[in-house]
């Protein structure tokens, strides 16, 4: 063709996955804003499976049941309840009414524009440019359930300076639930896997403070979160993600998924 | 140049344009509009209330100010949505200055810098305006150029991004158009009776890509031919388009290149026209995002060959372009019998027919264990053979009659059948081809009679009556219409859609509206209470989906 068009043979890249390094990296959480009754919603789902496969651990996926009630509510053929008024409340604030949508690492926020929110064929772009982009501050934590509570310690080490106040959210999610979805081509899948489904947040929906600026290498923030354990979850399908956030726009500068001991 | 830049102070000096006018001869003009809706919860149309808005009240409006002095003009329009009504594009949050521009010609060129609309041809390689009822708006920000290089030949030439919502698109367009017109050149042709113009347009979109499993082509390009040839009362239009591959949401992410071709041959004599039109369209989804969806950042358009109604009944099931794909025709002939013949009467009559037909295209797909040289082409079509999913078709017949002085009829009617999975549901071809049962339609007969009366001077009376019936989706429904207007300020509407087929019981429901408007010079004001059912709206087959709603609306516009 003409210089301003690239016709390309061969589409497929080989593996993207740098198995090199040992030093925690930036991750990447995608908020999926879905719906047992959003016919499309299982595409996304699958989306973020392809890119846990490229990825691994590095992409964190959040499903968030939350959007227009004919897409979200129950009745006889959808009975599971996955709505959260946590979800809910980061749906609304952040603005959207249609479905599937999501945020990676809630870039690009802000209060009356949309480009926070991207469709799933666009969270492969996405992921793949935080995840290339720098790391700010590493996480590590621990999630353990006694005495009908889960306790999650979180320690916070910053890798450059920074100069805004980091806030930092706990939330718990599971996976492996086995309930109704109405798939792509209008059919109802009884046996459909649900992953990654928001269940609860640790602390507030918007975190609690973690550090005040200014903070630079070599400091450690910490902080201890506890919440009821609800029996109705399926500890061994069930993880926390903890992430760290700048307050002021919400980009997620680091998360972490731990599995629940 | 310093009357152009005299010029140019002066419309940054927007407040004080108006006295400028003596000055410089400039004209400021303007428009204004502000809609909103009060919503009512009403648990017959909306039982769950998921329509039912947390905010109660949403308002919207705009308002365009355009200044004008000779060769030189500059704009601005200010949009706000506090907050976006329903059935509107969600990206529409907030309010602020979305389209400004300023434009002056000189020396055989006319050239634009900040926001524009244009098209080229028929708009299959690149159109950018705007429909504001549908809330589409892909005005381009950049720098347009259009030069006047010879007798008879036009060049344009686009560079910019694409307005999304309150943003701009990811992608950047770079094109040019080119258009010569025969008979202007070569007076042979005019001396013949000939008018003929052939045009060439090419359109390359930038968007960087960075996925990790595909190597995603950054430049695009497009580029289309078109004829226009005309003598005496014949008309033939024709236009072909070629896309590269652009893996994108629409398509599924394959790299088939595109390709559309649309044909239309007219007559009109005597009374007597006639078209036909034929279209072929096969993966010309073109977006300035490749991942954007809805009518969102579209580059190209591509026009319907499906006539639009807009009796309300049969706009219920309006045709939308299918952008991965379609072929249709339409064949339409309307005559005008003479006043004072046998069927004419005193006052002559139209009659008209229309019928238009989509279906899918060929397309033979590549099973993913097939696609050996992993090329990710999706499928292979045969421009030579026929789809077999129909889309839609449409058959109507009307006559328009003024039977005396004070009185007027137009009587319609329509059988339609209408694919709800492809133009409700969104379903593509593949899924529709393995299981043929699962596809959901709906076929009507649908007749209107619309009648116009005068009462008396600038007194009138409008009636429709409509019947759809059908057994399909929501079932038959019938309308009533009655409008009163006097001349030149009031126009009072009451209405009724009465859906007594619904197959639900507790959805034979009435829709009640009444209306009264107001008209005082350029300004009017409009207030509206009752019940809208959903539906989809459409404009030339780009469509958004309406949700139901209940309240009282008003509408306030006015220029100056």
């Amino acid at each position: 063709m003409t210089p301003s068009c690239d016709v390309i043979d061969q589409p497929f890249k080989g593996n993207v996955q740098d198995t090199t390094s040992t030093l925690q990296q930036r991750n990447v959480l995608i908020e999926d804003f879905t719906g047992h009754r959003c016919k499309n919603c299982p595409k996304a789902s699958k989306a973020i499976e392809a890119l846990v496969d490229a990825y691994g651990s590095r992409i964190i996926g959040l499903a968030i049941h939350a959007g227009p009630g004919n897409f979200t509510n129950t009745n006889t053929d959808y009975p599971a309840d996955f709505t959260t008024p946590e979800g809910k409340a980061i749906q609304n604030f952040f603005g959207t009414n249609f479905l599937p949508v999501g945020m990676v690492n809630r870039e690009n926020w802000t209060a009356s524009g949309n480009g926070h929110w991207s469709a799933y064929t666009n969270w492969p772009t996405l992921s793949s440019e935080a995840i290339d982009s720098t790391l700010n501050i590493a996480l590590e934590a621990s999630a353990s359930v006694n005495s009908g509570n889960l306790e999650v310690s979180a320690k916070g080490f910053p890798q450059m300076g920074l100069l805004h106040d980091l806030n930092i959210a706990v939330l718990i999610k599971e996976s492996n639930i086995v309930s109704p979805q109405l798939m792509p081509d209008d059919t109802r899948d009884s046996n459909y896997v649900h992953m990654n489904v928001l269940r609860d947040y640790v602390t507030d929906t918007w975190g609690e403070s973690f550090g005040t600026s200014p903070m630079l290498p070599g400091d450690t923030l910490s902080g201890n979160y506890t919440i009821a354990w609800n029996s109705d979850w399926v500890q061994s399908n069930a993880a926390v993600v903890v992430y760290v956030f700048n307050p002021t726009n919400y980009r997620i500068l680091q998360v972490i998924e731990i599995p629940v001991n | 140049m310093n009357r152009l830049f005299r010029r140019l102070l002066t419309l940054l000096l927007l407040p004080g344009a108006a006295i400028a006018q003596d000055s410089y001869g400039g004209q400021l003009h303007g428009n204004f509009q502000l809609d909103g809706q009060w919503y009512l919860r009403d648990e017959g149309i909306d039982p769950t209330g998921e329509f039912y808005p947390d905010e109660r009240f949403l308002g919207q409006g705009y308002a365009n100010f355009v200044y004008t002095d000779g060769d030189f003009s500059g704009g601005l329009r200010y949009e706000n949505y506090q907050n976006v009504m329903l059935g509107f594009p969600e990206g529409y949050r907030g309010e602020g200055i979305t389209y400004r521009y300023l434009q002056f010609k000189q020396d055989n060129l006319d050239v634009t810098v900040g926001s524009f609309y244009e098209q080229f041809g028929s708009g299959m390689v690149f159109r950018s305006y705007e429909e504001r009822g549908l809330g589409y708006d892909n005005a381009m920000d950049g720098v347009r150029v259009k030069a006047n290089l010879a007798k008879g030949v036009y060049l344009k030439g686009v560079l910019g991004r694409q307005r999304f919502y309150f943003e701009k698109s990811p992608g950047l367009l770079r094109g040019v158009d080119a258009e010569i017109n025969l008979s202007e050149r070569w007076h042979v042709l005019d001396s013949l009776g000939l008018r003929w113009t052939i045009g060439a347009s090419y359109m390359s979109k930038y968007q960087r890509a960075n996925d990790p499993f595909l190597v995603l082509p950054e430049n695009v390009a497009a580029g289309g031919v078109r004829s226009q040839l005309m003598k005496g009362p014949w008309v033939l239009n024709t236009e072909f388009a070629y896309k590269a591959n652009d893996p994108s949401a629409d398509n599924g992410y394959i790299y088939k290149d595109g390709n559309g071709f649309i044909a239309n041959l007219s007559y009109s004599k005597n009374g007597l026209g006639v078209i036909a039109g034929m279209k072929r369209i096969d993966n010309m989804s073109f977006r300035s995002d490749r991942n954007g969806s809805t009518i969102d950042m579209l580059v190209n358009y591509l026009s319907p060959t499906t006539e639009v109604h807009t009796y309300a009944l049969p706009a219920l099931y309006q045709y939308a372009t299918q952008i991965n794909g379609e072929e249709g025709i339409q064949l339409e002939a309307n005559y005008r019998f003479k006043r004072k013949s046998k069927l004419g009467g005193k006052y002559g009559m139209l009659v008209s027919i229309n019928y238009s037909a989509v279906q899918s295209i060929d397309k033979d797909y590549v099973a993913t264990s097939n696609d050996t040289l992993r090329t990710l082409q999706g499928y292979y079509s045969d421009p030579m053979e026929r789809g077999t999913i129909p889309y839609f078709h449409d058959l109507n017949f009307k006559i328009s009659k003024k039977v005396n002085s004070s009185f007027k009829y137009n009587l319609t009617y329509l059988n339609l059948h209408y694919n709800r999975s492809v133009l409700e549901d969104g379903l593509g071809d593949e899924p529709m081809l393995s299981n043929p049962e699962n596809i959901k339609t709906m076929d009507a007969d649908v007749i209107v009679l619309e009648t116009l009366f005068k009462v008396k001077s600038k007194h009138y009376l409008r009636n429709e009556f409509q019947l759809l019936s059908t057994q399909d989706d929501r079932g038959s429904m019938a309308m009533a219409l009655i409008e009163y207007s006097i001349a030149p300020h009031w126009f009072f509407s009451v209405q009724d859609i009465y859906n007594y087929g619904n197959p639900d019981p507790d959805q034979k429901l009435h829709y009640p509206l009444a209306s009264v408007v107001y008209t005082e010079g350029t300004s009017r004001f409009q207030l509206s209470y009752g019940r809208q059912q959903r539906g989809i709206f459409c404009v030339g087959g780009v469509c958004r989906v309406v949700p139901p709603s209940n309240g009282v609306s008003f509408s306030l516009t006015t220029s100056f």
